[in-house]
């Protein structure tokens, strides 16, 4: 049997078009979902950006045990530089230590007065990784080698930043899962009314032996397309408001926005959004057909 | 083909629209099914287009039980049959050609065909030059024309009409019996639920008389004799058609 997709391609669009107003109220709400989605996935891309910005930044101190013998400290030079997420170690001795201390004249009198540098050799380890967990991960790597005698992580205000911007995160997903879930009532709402208006109709289709399918066949048609112009739509105005939020810091901050939002809407982001949004449509349209009977039947006749 | 054994039909509130009913017909009979306003018919009718099922005894069609039919099944059932309504039951947003089309879509055939056979069902009926037309357009004859040719279009074995002729004139009445004897001399089964006393009397076909749910009277098909009071000219046509074929030879047209 052939599936006629030309017809219910056809059926859907002149379903919509029939009833304009329900339509266009089901892609708006829709479209606000795909937009706080829209919204959400750049937040996540442009934190993941900087999480990995900042991260890049982050280096560790790794002292070694004092009276490590030079060969020892290049041993342990050597072991650190093979770390994984590891850029770069450079070797401070104790000696480079108290010259860089003593710049300052009264750290410079107490090293003098201590007669003997009490300084540890120490390496300077530059991390190319960024989240939190992973630069633990390499702290954890580096304890355990042979000469060390303690990792500092310093301060950690990264990961404070990162974990606002987790939060941040996490507030965005629950207000897109809040919007995807009235979206979808309200898609099955107005389907569920198309359906209810063409009840008449839907029963004579059934009474000339149309199945169940090709009667729903249109409707999830409908709820797709729906779903896939909102989504659309969501990210045409998102682009439009990241252009414009571009321009706007631009030439009232002087602000270079590349670096501020380094990843903007894509084609694979619009992509996305408008498969998500067609499938949120789908879902709406099979909620609403649950729900309808048509006429000329019993109850429970088929 | 069909065999209705103790068949009743009760609603909710102690209404028994259907107590014990039971006759058989078979392939390529054509049977009137008659009665005052109540008696059973469009019930009856319902359990064979599967909108109901019956609360009791079995509705037998080419030995498939309606009453257990899985429900995945009834459109399958449905195709093999064409229904007329006495309301025509048209889909007004569409064409006449999309409603004539729409029973073979639901068969999935290829456009083509699909194109080919309805403007065919459509001249066999008078309308191919109202294809286009919104049912809404035509006249209550026309409309039940396109009915009987959505019901006609797909070759079925099985045509039931309700009351066809109900909410038609008699010139147009007779134009949509005329179609059904048609599709009866194709070979088609043909259950006809009418009480139009008119063409009871003029078409010799067995008739099965239902009152307040039983069968009351079961008549065979009568050997000749037309009701020569019927008025003209598409009454003229049915006898002429009937004469043709060999039946009710002492039958005359009016003249």
């Amino acid at each position: 049997m052939n599936v006629p997709w030309r017809y219910f391609v056809g059926e859907s669009l002149r379903q919509a078009w029939r009833q304009r107003l329900l339509t266009l109220v089901a892609m708006a709400a829709l479209g606000m979902a795909a937009l706080y989605g829209g919204a959400w996935a750049l937040l996540w891309r442009n934190a993941l950006q900087l999480e990995r910005s900042l991260g890049a930044a982050e280096q560790l101190v790794v002292y070694l045990r004092p009276g490590l013998s030079p060969p020892a400290q290049s041993a342990a030079q050597s072991a650190a530089q093979s770390v994984s997420g590891v850029a770069g170690v450079d070797l401070v001795t104790p000696q480079q230590a108290a010259d860089e201390l003593s710049r300052d004249p009264a750290v410079k009198s107490a090293l003098a007065l201590l007669g003997e540098n009490p300084l540890p050799p120490a390496l300077k380890v530059r991390l190319e990784v960024g989240s939190p967990g992973e630069v633990a991960a390499a702290a954890a790597q580096l304890q355990a080698l042979d000469g060390v005698d303690e990792v500092d992580q310093g301060e950690s205000a990264v990961e404070n930043l990162l974990k606002v911007s987790g939060i941040a995160r996490a507030v965005f997903l629950g207000l897109m899962a809040l919007f995807s879930a009235a979206a979808l009532l309200i898609v099955a709402a107005v389907l569920r009314l198309s359906a209810w208006s063409r009840r008449e109709e839907l029963g004579i289709m059934r009474l000339v032996g149309a199945g169940r399918g090709f009667i729903r066949a249109p409707f999830l048609l409908e709820g797709l397309l729906q779903g896939l112009a909102g989504g659309i739509l969501a990210a045409a105005a998102l682009a439009g408001l990241q252009t414009w939020l571009e321009s706007a810091l631009r030439s009232a901050l002087g602000v270079d926005t590349a670096a501020l939002l380094p990843a903007g809407m894509d084609v694979w982001l619009a992509l996305g959004l408008a498969l998500a949004t067609g499938a949120l449509g789908l879902l709406g349209a099979a909620l609403a057909l649950a729900t309808v009977k048509v006429a000329y039947e019993d109850e429970g006749a088929w | 083909m069909i065999e209705l054994e103790g068949v009743g039909k009760s609603y909710p509130g102690g209404i028994h629209a259907l107590r014990d009913i039971s006759f058989s017909v078979g392939r390529g009979e054509f049977v009137f099914l008659t009665g005052p306003s109540g008696a059973g018919k469009s019930t009856l009718l319902s359990l064979l287009t599967l909108q109901s099922r019956p609360s009791r005894g079995r509705v037998l069609l080419d030995g498939t039980d309606l009453g257990r039919l899985a429900g995945s099944q009834v459109p399958l059932l449905r195709r093999r049959m064409g229904v007329v309504y006495q309301d025509f039951r048209l889909l007004y947003d569409r064409t006449v050609f999309e409603n004539v089309a729409f029973a073979l879509r639901v068969l999935g055939l290829p456009e083509a065909e699909i194109r080919r056979e309805t403007y065919a069902a459509l001249k066999n009926c008078g309308l191919k030059e109202k294809a286009a037309l919104n049912p809404r357009k035509l006249s209550g004859g026309e409309q039940q024309r396109v009915a009987v040719a959505r019901a006609l279009v797909h070759d079925p074995g099985l045509i039931l009409a309700d009351e066809p002729t109900g909410n038609l004139d008699s010139d147009t009445g007779w134009e949509v019996v005329r179609l059904l004897l048609a599709a009866h001399e194709r070979g088609a089964t043909v259950v006809v639920a009418t009480h139009n006393q008119a063409i009871l009397g003029a078409v010799p076909k067995r008739r099965i008389s239902l009152r307040a749910g039983l069968v009351d009277n079961d008549v065979p098909a009568p050997e000749g004799g037309f009701d020569e009071q019927l008025p003209p000219p598409a009454v003229r046509e049915v006898l002429d058609h009937f004469k043709d074929m060999g039946l009710g030879a002492g039958a005359e047209a009016p003249e």
